[in-house]
């Protein structure tokens, strides 16, 4: 074994006392081994992963028990200078968010020769040479380039690539990467995959890969171990089920009509930059879209961030005015508010934390008069039990609840004015991945019960090719490729499609 | 809550001030307007704790009575301003564009204004009394709450919650009103309990100066201006205003300081 961790017992200190984040977990990791540790937000596992090189700050938390063994030496309890000469040389970290762990007043060589000056005692020339022999093992194609740009020159992959060069350039024996793809976009994930995968049979390293992402740890760890509540509950081998909506195709519609439709759709924004708001320039968030929406169907959007799904939504959602182009409600080109309506991307933003839930939901009702004021109670319980949320909600605040049922709660607040189309912008991807699955399920459900028709908008197409009768892909404010869900998925058309599909395979 | 001595300490002051403006009759024990000239320019003494004025009134009763009239003009003069401050400072906040360019031009120039130059201005040309008092303190001091709600604005009006209420078909008065007033309020009303303060040293100052609050109504800047005649001879005639208004406007700044200090500051 090269690590071995009994019993771990973390503590934070907070205003009211000790909270544990870690209590009681126990893992092991083989030489060359690969492990997956899944859970979702909260449950310890990048504390467990700062613990194991003592990286814990001793002003915010504390290892209160248990051992951590690497290479058969108690990591608790030795010395600062021996845990230092230890990070790096041979424990060494890549963190979620590669534009914060790297120093935005250093170039990329100078970082990464300062982890070589640091260990080793060799000259600056040969330090740089080391340097840019690892960015190119990182596959960065312009290492001479690179060595000398600043972070913020470099895209989120580069930027990642140039970290995962720093760990590795000492030939650790493990490599913790704690979410090292979440912050980056689907394309580049895939890559930052491959790469850590190639590292590894190079350079014989163990890895131990944080994650939420089920379908992403399954492609590079062979066994996984699932965390809950600080603890270690279970490993798993290869092929965790995917959420069970994947699996439930929608039933055709034979409709013919239009509920919404969008003509040569576009929207500039102008780029304002100095004293006087002199303008810089233009960005075409979306540029010319043509899409239509039959009653009862979904169409899914799907593309990478930044391509203009968003703008696209609120155009749709009558949020934004579009600089060209129209957009035809049931045929008309004036909106009817309450018939079209919106999910949006983060749970935690769009319920007002002043207002009680039985006041989010309630306002709709009372904007447009729709139910009786002897009826509203009753109404609002209703609307609960379709979204199977429990009646004492009401009297509740937002922060009560957790992400997936704020988002309930806002699907809820989505149909209580009875609308035609929902608009849901993202609406599951800020959610743990085991309540997703649950969310689609529902939205599914009440299209069924409500007649309902869906505009579903995601990053991730398999979530999409779930739920959507059509699907449409976007990239850099243009639909690049448009049909039938399974059509689209069975023989896309364009490089750009097929790419997202492997992306979303791994 | 009150980690802060001096927070706890400014918040006992403004807790017993509102106990001794409430119930000053049964606090003061005379009758603040009784004129008795027999009984006039007493030193303190058991029978009068601060001693009487020239016409022979108690000075601890009209002190008591003197913290009714600071409170009731700080407070009232406070909420207009934050009234007219969150008005124009949400629309300038919401509308942006040319609308938030000319209020807050507005703002500019109001706050060029000597406020005290102007508000004894003001009171010169109305007749003094103790409305006027509170409408123009209140209209020369709403610049700073309307900056500070068009601030919230300006950021709470990007979230999601707010969409979802234009989405749900919600007029911009009730977007204002429901959703970005409730939870942008914050900072101003800790901004206005420092503001009671600084309206009842406008009140002092005015009154002191014979165009506040007119006599026989007791109030400590107009004791205190009743008193400097007989400067010198008898001081429990300005000891005594002076020292309850510098108690008074302390104990609104530690407990206005501390409040800032717990939620505007740790919010960022």
């Amino acid at each position: 074994m090269l690590l071995e961790i009994n019993n771990l017992q973390v503590n934070y200190f907070s205003a009211r006392g000790k909270t544990p984040a870690v209590c009681g977990a126990s893992l092991a990791i083989k030489k060359g081994e690969v492990l997956g540790l899944v859970g979702e937000s909260a449950c310890g596992k990048s504390t467990l992963a700062l613990s194991i090189a003592n990286l814990i700050s001793p002003h915010e938390g504390k290892i209160a028990e248990g051992e951590i063994i690497f290479n058969n030496r108690n990591l608790i309890g030795l010395p600062e200078k021996e845990l230092r000469a230890l990070r790096g040389r041979e424990i060494s970290y890549i963190f979620q968010d590669p534009s914060s762990a790297l120093n935005p007043v250093y170039t990329i060589g100078e970082q990464i020769t300062e982890v070589l000056l640091g260990h080793e005692n060799i000259s600056k020339e040969s330090a740089k040479e080391k340097a840019i022999q690892a960015l190119k093992s990182a596959q960065l194609a312009d290492a001479e380039r690179v060595f000398s740009c600043y972070p913020h020159q470099l895209s989120g992959g580069m930027k990642q690539r140039s970290m995962i060069a720093m760990a590795t350039i000492l030939k650790p024996k493990l490599l913790i990467a704690d979410e090292p793809t979440t912050a980056l976009d689907v394309t580049v994930q895939a890559k930052i995959i491959e790469l850590l995968i190639k590292l590894k049979n190079e350079l014989g390293l163990s890895i131990l890969f944080i994650t939420h992402d089920l379908n992403l740890v399954s492609t590079i760890a062979s066994r996984i171990a699932v965390m809950e509540k600080g603890k270690i509950i279970r490993y798993e081998t290869k092929g965790l089920s995917k959420p069970a909506a994947a699996e439930k195709r929608k039933t055709e519609t034979q409709s013919k009509e239009n509920v919404l439709e969008a003509k040569n759709l576009k929207k500039y924004f102008a780029v304002e930059t100095g004293f006087f708001r002199r303008e810089k320039g233009i960005v075409k968030a979306v540029d010319g879209v043509d899409i239509s929406l039959k009653y009862g169907q979904t169409l899914g959007i799907v593309g990478e961030t930044g391509s203009g799904k968003t703008t696209l939504a609120k155009l749709l959602a009558g949020l934004y005015t579009p600089t060209e182009g129209k957009i035809y409600y049931e045929g008309n080109k004036k909106i009817i508010r309450k018939d079209f309506q919106m999910v949006f991307q983060h749970p935690f933003d769009s319920l007002n934390p002043r207002m009680k839930i039985e006041d989010i939901l309630k306002e709709g009702l009372l904007i447009h008069k729709i139910a009786e004021p002897s009826n509203i109670k009753q109404r609002l319980c209703d609307l609960l039990d379709m979204v199977q949320m429990p009646k004492d909600s009401l009297d509740r605040f937002p922060h009560e609840f957790s992400g997936g049922q704020r988002q309930r709660i806002a699907i809820a607040r989505a149909i209580s004015v009875e609308p035609k189309v929902i608009i849901c912008d993202e609406p599951v991807s800020s959610l743990d991945v085991s309540i997703q699955g649950k969310i689609l399920q529902l939205l599914l459900e009440l299209q069924e019960r409500l007649n309902l028709s869906y505009v579903f908008i995601s990053h991730d197409i398999l979530i999409v090719k779930a739920i959507s009768t059509t699907i449409a892909v976007m990239y850099q404010g243009k639909i690049i490729e448009q049909g039938e869900a399974s059509q689209i998925f069975e023989h896309p058309a364009q490089e750009y499609t097929k790419e997202l599909m492997s992306a979303a395979r791994y | 809550m009150f980690k802060n001595k001096l927070t706890l300490f400014g918040a006992i002051i403004v807790g017993a001030l509102a106990i001794i403006a409430i119930f000053a009759p049964f606090i003061s024990g005379h009758d603040p307007a009784a004129i008795d000239i027999q009984q006039a320019l007493l030193a303190p003494s058991s029978a009068h704790l601060f001693g009487t004025d020239q016409l022979g009134r108690d000075l601890f009763s009209r002190i008591v009575y003197g913290a009714r009239v600071s409170l009731v003009i700080g407070f009232v003069a406070v909420g207009i301003s934050i009234v007219i401050g969150l008005a124009i400072g949400s629309i300038a906040g919401y509308y942006g564009g040319r609308v938030d360019s000319v209020l807050m031009r507005l703002v500019d120039i109001m706050l060029c204004f000597p406020s005290f130059f102007l508000i004894l201005a003001l009171v010169a040309i109305l007749e003094p009394n103790i409305i006027i008092i509170m409408v123009v303190i209140g209209a020369t001091s709403w610049m700073g709450p309307a900056r500070l709600i068009r601030a919230e604005i300006l950021s709470l009006k990007e979230r999601e919650f707010i969409q979802a209420a234009k989405v749900l078909g919600a007029s911009d008065f009730r977007i204002i009103t429901r959703h970005l007033i409730p939870n942008g309020i914050g900072p101003i009303l800790v901004n206005a309990v420092l503001g009671i303060a600084a309206a009842i040293l406008i009140e002092s100052s005015l009154s002191f100066l014979g165009i506040g609050v007119q006599p026989p109504s007791p109030s400590w800047g107009n004791i205190l201006m009743e008193g400097k005649s007989t400067l010198g001879v008898c001081w429990w005639l300005l000891l005594f205003p002076g020292v309850a208004i510098f108690i008074t406007v302390m104990g609104y700044n530690l407990l206005g300081e501390g409040l800032r200090q717990r939620y505007v500051v740790r919010d960022k």
